[in-house]
């Protein structure tokens, strides 16, 4: 018994072996998406169309109007650009739109009797790189065709906040929806959880939140934060933020709250499905 | 609880209750139903009701039962993937519940239907995954592949992405999944489901294999005798949670002191009498089929008898009847036999 | 005849048990119709029409749009429905019974659509009583209940349209984003198309997409006079049938090809 012991030091340790992990499965989705992956250009496609919706639809309404509050048609193009790449990052966390199904199926037991985390595992298993990898790329050009045929040049700092509060604001939805999707250890697969899953179909994004009223703002900020997606990263490339390091301060807190209360849900739902039996 | 130097598993009045929702009755309305969301009534179930057992290194378990008897659940338990209501598990002195990630370096486990290979990819990437969630090294995952390939012959299934498969080939691949980080100690929850006899065998001499070469501790659950009496030297019978036999697979045998005889055939015959006076029960019979129960010692007659018949279709010999084992044993008090 | 009433029979029990889980569905649709509403009385703060619509015309589009785009939710998966009875070799098992495999399908899916608008119709009503919105007239009202079965009727012929193409290949997925990203564009869903830039209207006006949200939409909002619904009405009903033959000689093609692998 005690040889077994002595190979614990020889261990990874457990951070450092799931950033090693993230490897492997990144290799792994890779492979196995292959089948329903769709030609780098189709996508491109793709993603160009849905971002033209938005940006038609802003260019329609410029037709009848000169500016939206303090917004030009150009913001309001950005902002409808980082909208849909703010959705193809989240992605990365496709994960748990299928956890309720897996946990009915009882697919969590082949990694809970492994060394490794059954949470890391049923998302890594399941990241869509190409997806966000796309939209990256996609989101990139567009953003920088609109720049240039608008005339329009930022500053480099400004770029990188907006970029950054982009990515805090798509991580702090995809905990959201990993939180919604733990509810199945209480109520099942029901279907409701998907609406929310799904919220991208909504196009609540390409809406800059700052024109409603105060407190509605304020709800779609830090409650449903959409704001965090699209209106403030393009309020920031644009420098018509002050409070920059606020408004991130803001955003970071929101994303540990909502990875606090998923890892929390995470405990609890588990061990809700041990004493049901699995 | 002491580990003793060759026990693996030592079990101790371990019980696993859970609370499932009571099954309401059908109820229609839209008042119902939300009458039913609030008002969830729940029983108890205990599906693993207070076992004791150990076992030792190097020791082929078969843990057998009808369905619902609680051997999925006992295996979850002991792999650490349930935690238990009462009692102790020291698993090669760990406590799995507790232990779960450390201790789950040394075990390795199959699942039933539940795959550890990814679908659309070949098998040998999904090898390479589960080679870096155990942390083995290049070195030894090509000496392991090798193993596999030389043993078992399945270095052809290696290129070849599993769905396109056969469920022995999955089940075989599984298998060398569950090794490839070579534990002391293998779990098997309903590894020969859906196989056909040729498949079933594979697997069984597979393991078999592996027990004699690599002096692996294995405990299979299955509900099929067969596999039992061929595979395993240790036979554990449980029933509604509890064990009811705790023996050698010999002794089990002896139990049973019958063989049954399940014969088809094409055309309506009926028995002779010199060979329905042999049958001891016949468990079913229609115009164009019978299972009956036959002593042992009459069965060479018997079969050569019913070979002879015209219009014959198929005859299987089974050795033996789970449920009838069960029922002798309750008729005879529990069974439990050290070795 | 009778079995497409049976089939639509099991379905209606089938959704009647979900009913607790429709309403679920509801969770969002408050919140962006709100956002909707909002962002709307800044939008027309700027000006008091937008491509002959006005505030409240413009609402009670969206209204009719978002309940739409709940109603339809089911509807979006037929491709995949086909795709997988094809694949899978189920659809052998509908071939060998007397019963016509896009009918029992349209039946289906006809159940599941009447129950949806039957939940949906006091949510409308609410919500046009909150938002101090004009309900349509009776005519309206009775143009746009039939205008929703036609435009339901586009979409399924549509989506199994894109299904049979499983019969030559595997790899439909990307052709049906390209096409339902087409059909979001043409489809009215985002914004009224009479919003859009003229030429965008027009290729519209030779796309069948247009029939799915925009028609009924503007009917219920009012946009069109009845006349004009009237017109409206039988472009949707060329067009299920132009689809509806389509779809079938996809089918019949594609059942040629079929060599029921799978399973």
């Amino acid at each position: 018994m005690s040889d077994l012991r002595e190979e614990k030091s020889a261990r990874m340790n457990k951070v450092l072996k799931h950033l090693f992990l993230l490897k492997s499965f990144i290799i792994l989705t890779w492979k196995h998406q292959e089948e329903y992956r769709k030609e780098f250009f189709i996508a491109v496609a793709d993603f160009c169309v849905i971002t033209l919706l938005s940006i038609l639809f802003w260019q329609s309404i410029f037709g009848y109007i000169k500016v939206l509050g303090d917004w030009k048609l150009y913001e309001l193009i950005v902002l409808s650009i980082f909208g849909s790449v703010s959705w193809t990052i989240g992605n990365l966390f496709a994960g748990f739109l299928f956890i309720p199904l897996k946990v009915a199926k009882g697919d969590i037991d082949k990694y809970m009797s492994r060394p490794v985390n059954p949470l890391f595992a049923l998302l890594a298993e399941e990241m869509q790189l190409d997806e966000v990898l796309k939209g990256i790329i996609t989101g990139g050009i567009l953003l920088v065709a609109t720049l240039s045929t608008f005339g329009i040049s930022v500053s480099i700092s400004n770029l990188i906040l907006s970029l950054g509060l982009l990515l805090v604001g798509s991580f702090a939805i995809s905990m959201i929806k990993g939180v919604v999707s733990l509810l199945c250890f209480w109520v099942g697969t029901a279907s409701f959880l998907n609406t929310i899953l799904f919220l991208e179909d909504y196009g609540l994004e390409r809406y800059p939140v700052d024109v409603l009223p105060i407190r509605v703002a304020s709800f779609f900020t830090y409650i449903i934060p959409i704001g965090i997606l699209s209106t403030f990263p393009a309020r920031i490339l644009f420098g018509k933020e002050s409070n920059v390091s606020i408004i991130f301060l803001m955003a970071i807190a929101l994303m540990v709250f909502w990875v606090f209360l998923l890892s929390q849900m995470w405990r609890r739902g588990v061990k809700r499905y041990d004493s049901a039996g699995g | 609880m002491k580990a003793v130097s060759d026990e693996v598993i030592q079990v101790a009045n371990l019980a696993k209750e859970y609370v499932v929702p009571e099954k309401p009755p059908q109820s229609t309305s839209l008042g119902g139903k939300i009458r039913r969301f609030f008002d969830r009534r729940y029983e108890r179930v205990r599906a693993v009701n207070n076992i004791s057992f150990s076992v030792r290194r190097g020791e082929l378990v078969g843990l057998i039962g009808p369905n619902g008897a609680g051997k999925s659940t006992l295996i979850k338990l002991l792999a650490g993937i349930l935690t238990p209501t009462g009692g102790a598990i020291n698993v090669l002195g760990y406590v799995p519940s507790r232990d779960r990630y450390e201790y789950s370096f040394n075990i390795g486990i199959v699942l039933g239907q539940k795959s550890l290979l990814w679908y659309n990819i070949p098998v040998i990437e999904s090898l390479k995954v589960w080679r870096d969630v155990y942390e083995i090294d290049e070195k030894a995952f090509k000496d392991r592949i090798d193993f596999f390939s030389e043993m078992f012959g399945i270095d052809e299934l290696f290129h070849i992405p599993v769905k396109k498969l056969s469920l022995g080939q999955r089940m075989r691949s599984e298998i060398a999944a569950s090794l490839l980080h070579n534990p002391p100690l293998l779990f098997l929850d309903e590894p020969t489901i859906g196989l056909d006899v040729l498949a079933k065998s594979r697997i069984l001499d597979f393991m078999e294999r592996v027990n004699s070469e690599e002096k692996t501790t294995i405990v299979i659950s299955t509900h099929n005798i067969d596999d039992v009496e061929k595979l395993c030297n240790r036979v554990l019978i449980m029933d509604k949670g509890r064990i009811i036999f705790d023996g050698n697979t010999e002794i089990l045998r002896k139990v049973d002191e019958h063989k049954m005889i399940v014969a088809k055939f094409v055309k309506k015959v009926s028995l002779p009498s010199s060979l329905s006076s042999k049958v001891e029960a016949f468990i079913e019979k229609t115009e164009y089929s019978f299972s009956a129960r036959i002593a042992n010692e009459d069965v060479t007659d018997f079969v050569s008898a019913v070979i002879d018949m015209p219009y014959l279709q198929d005859i299987d010999v089974r050795s033996q009847d789970l449920e009838y084992i069960i029922k002798k044993i309750y008729e005879e008090g529990s069974v439990k036999i050290e070795e | 005849m009778r079995k497409y009433l049976s089939v639509m029979r099991i379905a209606w029990g089938v959704a009647r048990e979900h009913a607790v889980d429709f309403f679920g569905r509801f969770l969002i649709f408050p919140i962006s119709i709100l956002l909707l509403y909002l962002i709307w009385n800044v939008v027309f703060s700027f000006t008091p029409d937008i491509g002959g619509f006005s505030m409240k015309t413009m609402i009670n589009y969206y209204l009719a749009v978002s309940l739409m785009i709940l109603s339809y939710r089911r509807f979006w998966a037929i491709h995949y429905n086909v795709f997988s009875d094809i694949n899978e070799g189920n659809l052998s098992i509908y071939l060998a019974r007397p019963i016509d495999y896009q009918f029992q399908w349209l039946a289906r899916m006809v159940a599941t659509l009447s129950i949806n608008v039957l939940f949906t119709l006091p949510v409308l009503v609410i919500s046009s009583f909150l938002m101090q919105l004009p309900l349509p007239n009776l005519m309206s009202l009775l143009l746009f209940f039939i205008s929703i079965y036609l435009s339901a009727a586009v979409l399924f012929f549509i989506q199994f349209c894109i299904g049979t193409l499983s019969f030559w290949t595997e790899r439909i997925f990307a052709t049906r984003d390209l096409l339902l990203n087409i059909q979001s564009l043409f489809s009215g869903a985002i914004v009224p198309l009479a919003v859009f830039p003229s030429i965008v209207q027009e290729i519209s006006n030779y796309l069948p997409f247009r029939s799915i949200y925009f028609v009924p939409a503007s009917i219920y909002a009012g946009y069109f006079s009845n006349i004009e619904a009237l017109y409206n009405l039988g472009i949707q009903v060329f067009w299920v049938f132009c689809l509806f033959v389509l779809s079938r000689s996809f089918f019949n093609k594609g059942l040629v090809k079929f060599d029921a692998k799978g399973g």
